[in-house]
């Protein structure tokens, strides 16, 4: 039996709240999404390194790991078609408009009671995507060359938006 | 019938006054020291020996003094009550004599059953022996003078004092002295019942004494406690270690009390010094009825160390203002408990206010037989007699130490102290950050469950939308679905206008107050009016400037327009809201109109006290808006109400340095 484009996890989540993260990957998987899920920065891009992960849905504020956006930048590189999506509850206004600056991020979202909704096409694309022959060569040198301008400016955001997380802690 | 009678004494009278006149012990003891004193000796040795049955122990008391011989002995301590001191005349550079109403030696019976006297007023008469038993004058039917009193040549003293003097040995001694004091430790006190007795023997004469005046106490003792010294009795060194207040009441005119303040260099350095040095204070306004006449000259001196509690206590400085007659010490006067000036009440009253802490303040008052004949200390030591001498002698002293706190206060304390109001604002605003940062933990942590609920809610949805849910079912599951996310979107909408709150700036900046206006339009043009097909305009009327948190006052303003854009219009799907900018005197004034069918009466009465609204929702937009501008000296109210439509406004402060002439815009704009 061939395996579906909805069955290989082509989602990972990094979220630490598992009750959150468990009602957030249920309703993906009752519209057959499968979803990879970590509780860590550093676990998340361990899974991000086998699974080659299509969609990275992270929330900012994880404990055991001071990476922030620059593990995003990694694991960017190593799958440069990935989407990385932020998902907070804990950042200000102003520091969300500063994490929605860099291209490294596809979106921004808060959560909300509409999240598991509005995370859905970013899911569905995904699991498309991944499914997808892509010219890896030609797509990772572009990105590369876009993300090495990008790089100062993600270590100056990733600094504010971890001083934001501080301040409200 | 027609005859004299006489009283005669019972024996237990004698039993009354040596068992009951004294309550402390160490006071007994200590009229056997002054009784040597008196005696003109230079040295007093005091030996305990003590054994775990305190019937068993004995002290020895030995001075070096003149001495008795029987016709002395006989006048002097058979007849209680009679004292050849009291009619004493001072001669210049003699010791004058403490005791003076013939009852000090009594006090023998408050520390043992057994009194024995050695005495003798030179080498080359033979000791004289008096031995007491003083639980055999305990019969009351039978007079004094009736219980005999055994006395002989034929015994010498175990220890002795020299060539001459007066040997007391007590034995039947109804304390353990090798004991600790029993309840609470006392500041300043040892808990030791012989180490209390040194502290008492080293403040038993005034430190500084001349020369031929010379009177060394030794205190030896077996006593197993560790903490117990044993040897010479020294006074403790009087180190001046912040202020001296030094005052006199002179002996001429008797008009006037002049004092002296003398601050150390610590203080000198430290303190704001505006309080004068030297000065005088007329006695009539301090003693008012009272005659001046009354007490005689007298002087005293205060001390007082602030912040070096510490010091004090390695110096075994004794913490209190003592009384000294001819140079020795009046009980109970500066001892623990005794407050005579006054200094724990004032510190008790003004609850941290006190510029003087007891805990470091000592020194000394000294008064006269010859100059103050009325000040008569009681027999009973607890203190001087009271009567007109007294009431002066006492009002003075406290006038005295009220002037010393006055100094003290207005150059020590004043500068430092933090007033309770202070302290308690301190503890208020503590109390507020971390409320507020709970608060906004707890807040964050909300999102959590609702963003959780909220996809639950969705994979419900899912269901609903598969074709194998029947109709019927569906229209319910879809009716729980929708009720329950509005539920949830109202915990997000809570959630974010308390994150608002939070997220706010509490500093003041300085800006224009109608361009900021036109900002915040701006903003709620473009998007909530916008969807609302709502038309905000502004009309500022001031080019006033204001200095405030502009995140609030922001939020504030929002809130009405908020308001405004979600009035009730009835069938109307289109409206217009109003913002007017304007200012006068000290105050600026936002106003914001809407074009609404207004606002319910029952709903007007409890705008700003209950969570209500007139968007279908619990609604607390209004409270915290009102709360939040009078933390900065503004408010909120409402203008207006009726069918044409409502109106509030938001009231803010102008800081007088801030004030800018009042301008109108040319017309037509906004």
């Amino acid at each position: 039996m061939s395996t579906s484009a909805s069955e290989i996890p082509a989602t990972l989540l990094v979220e630490d709240d598992q009750d959150f993260a468990a009602s957030l990957t249920s309703a993906f998987a009752d519209r057959g999404y499968v979803c990879d899920i970590a509780t860590t920065w550093d676990d998340g891009l361990a899974a991000f390194r086998t699974g080659g992960h299509e969609l990275v849905i992270a929330d900012y504020n994880l404990p055991g790991s001071t990476h922030g956006l620059r593990l995003l930048a990694a694991a960017k590189l190593l799958v440069p078609s990935s989407r990385l999506v932020l998902i907070s509850g804990a950042l200000s206004p102003e520091a969300e408009r500063l994490a929605s600056r860099t291209k490294l991020i596809t979106a921004f979202l808060r959560k909300t009671p509409s999240l598991a909704r509005d995370l859905l096409p970013l899911v569905e694309e995904a699991a498309h995507r991944a499914t997808l022959p892509t010219n890896w060569q030609a797509f990772a040198a572009g990105y590369v060359a876009d993300l090495d301008k990008d790089f100062p400016e993600v270590a100056q955001i990733d600094e504010a938006l971890r001083k934001d997380i501080e301040r409200r802690d | 019938m027609k005859k004299t009678l006489r009283f005669k004494a019972s024996a237990r009278l004698q039993s009354i006054l040596s068992r009951e006149l004294v309550s402390d012990p160490n006071v007994a003891l200590l009229e056997f020291v002054k009784n040597a004193y008196d005696a003109a000796a230079t040295q007093v040795n005091i030996t305990f020996e003590l054994h775990d049955n305190p019937s068993q122990s004995v002290i020895w008391i030995a001075d070096n003094g003149e001495g008795m011989d029987l016709p002395s002995f006989e006048r002097d301590w058979m007849r209680p009550g009679f004292s050849k001191k009291a009619d004493y005349v001072p001669k210049p550079g003699r010791r004058v004599p403490v005791g003076e109403k013939g009852l000090g030696r009594l006090a023998a019976g408050r520390l043992g059953d057994g009194l024995e006297v050695y005495t003798r007023r030179s080498r080359r008469e033979p000791w004289l022996h008096v031995k007491f038993k003083w639980s055999a004058f305990d019969d009351m039917n039978r007079n004094l003078d009736e219980i005999p009193v055994p006395i002989d040549d034929e015994h010498t003293p175990t220890v002795t004092s020299g060539s001459h003097g007066t040997i007391v040995r007590i034995s039947g001694l109804r304390l353990n002295w090798s004991a600790r004091v029993p309840g609470r430790k006392v500041a300043g006190r040892s808990d030791t019942r012989i180490g209390r007795l040194r502290q008492d023997l080293e403040v038993l004469l005034l430190p500084l004494r001349s020369a031929d005046q010379a009177f060394d106490i030794s205190l030896e003792h077996n006593s197993s406690i560790p903490d117990d010294e044993a040897g010479p009795v020294v006074a403790p060194e009087i180190e001046a270690l912040g202020y001296q207040f030094l005052f006199e009441v002179k002996t001429t005119g008797l008009r006037d009390v002049s004092f002296t303040v003398v601050r150390s260099k610590e203080i000198a350095d430290e303190a704001e010094v505006r309080q004068r040095t030297k000065d005088k204070i007329k006695l009539a306004s301090i003693l008012n009825d009272i005659k001046p006449s009354s007490v005689g000259p007298f002087r005293g001196s205060f001390f007082y160390a602030p912040k070096s509690a510490s010091r004090l206590r390695e110096l075994r400085a004794p913490i209190g203002v003592q009384v000294y007659r001819d140079n020795v010490r009046v009980d109970p006067y500066g001892e623990e408990g005794d407050d005579w000036l006054g200094a724990r009440a004032k510190k008790a009253a003004r609850q941290g206010y006190a510029a003087i802490q007891p805990n470091a303040l000592y020194g000394a008052v000294e008064i006269s037989k010859k100059d103050n004949p009325n000040l008569v200390a009681m027999a009973n030591r607890e203190g001087l007699i009271e009567n007109d001498a007294y009431d002066a002698f006492i009002t003075i002293c406290r006038a005295m130490f009220a002037e010393f706190a006055k100094i003290v206060y207005v150059e020590i304390v004043e500068p430092n102290w933090t007033p309770i109001d202070e302290k308690r604002q301190d503890l208020a605003k503590g109390q507020q950050e971390f409320a507020f940062m709970l608060a906004r933990t707890a807040v964050h942590a909300v999102r959590q469950p609702v963003a959780g609920a909220g996809a639950e809610l969705d994979r419900l949805q899912h269901v609903i939308d598969s074709s194998a849910v029947k109709q019927t079912v569906r229209s319910q599951l879809q009716e729980l679905h929708d009720r329950t996310l509005a539920h949830l979107n109202r915990i997000e909408d809570i959630v974010a206008r308390m994150l608002d709150v939070f997220d706010f700036e509490p500093e003041p900046t300085e800006f224009a107050l109608s361009s900021f206006v036109e900002e915040v339009v701006k903003k709620a043009s473009d998007t909530s009016a916008k969807s609302h097909k709502i038309d905000v305009h502004v009309h500022p009327n001031t080019q006033a400037m204001v200095r405030l948190p502009r995140d609030l006052i922001e939020h504030a303003l929002v809130e009405l327009i908020e308001n405004a854009i979600h009035a009730d219009r009835g069938a109307r799907r289109k409206g217009k809201v109003d913002v007017a900018v304007s200012s006068e005197q000290d105050r600026a004034t936002i106003t914001v109109t809407d074009d609404g069918c207004g606002i319910p009466d029952d709903i007007v009465k409890h705008l700003f006290t209950r969570t209500q609204s007139t968007r279908g929702h619990i609604g607390f937009g209004l409270i915290l808006t009102r709360q939040m501008l009078r933390l900065i000296r503004g408010d909120v109210e409402l203008a207006a109400t009726g069918d044409a439509g409502t109106s509030f406004s938001i009231m803010l402060p102008i800081n007088e340095h801030q004030r800018q002439r009042d301008t109108s815009y040319a017309p037509g704009r906004g």
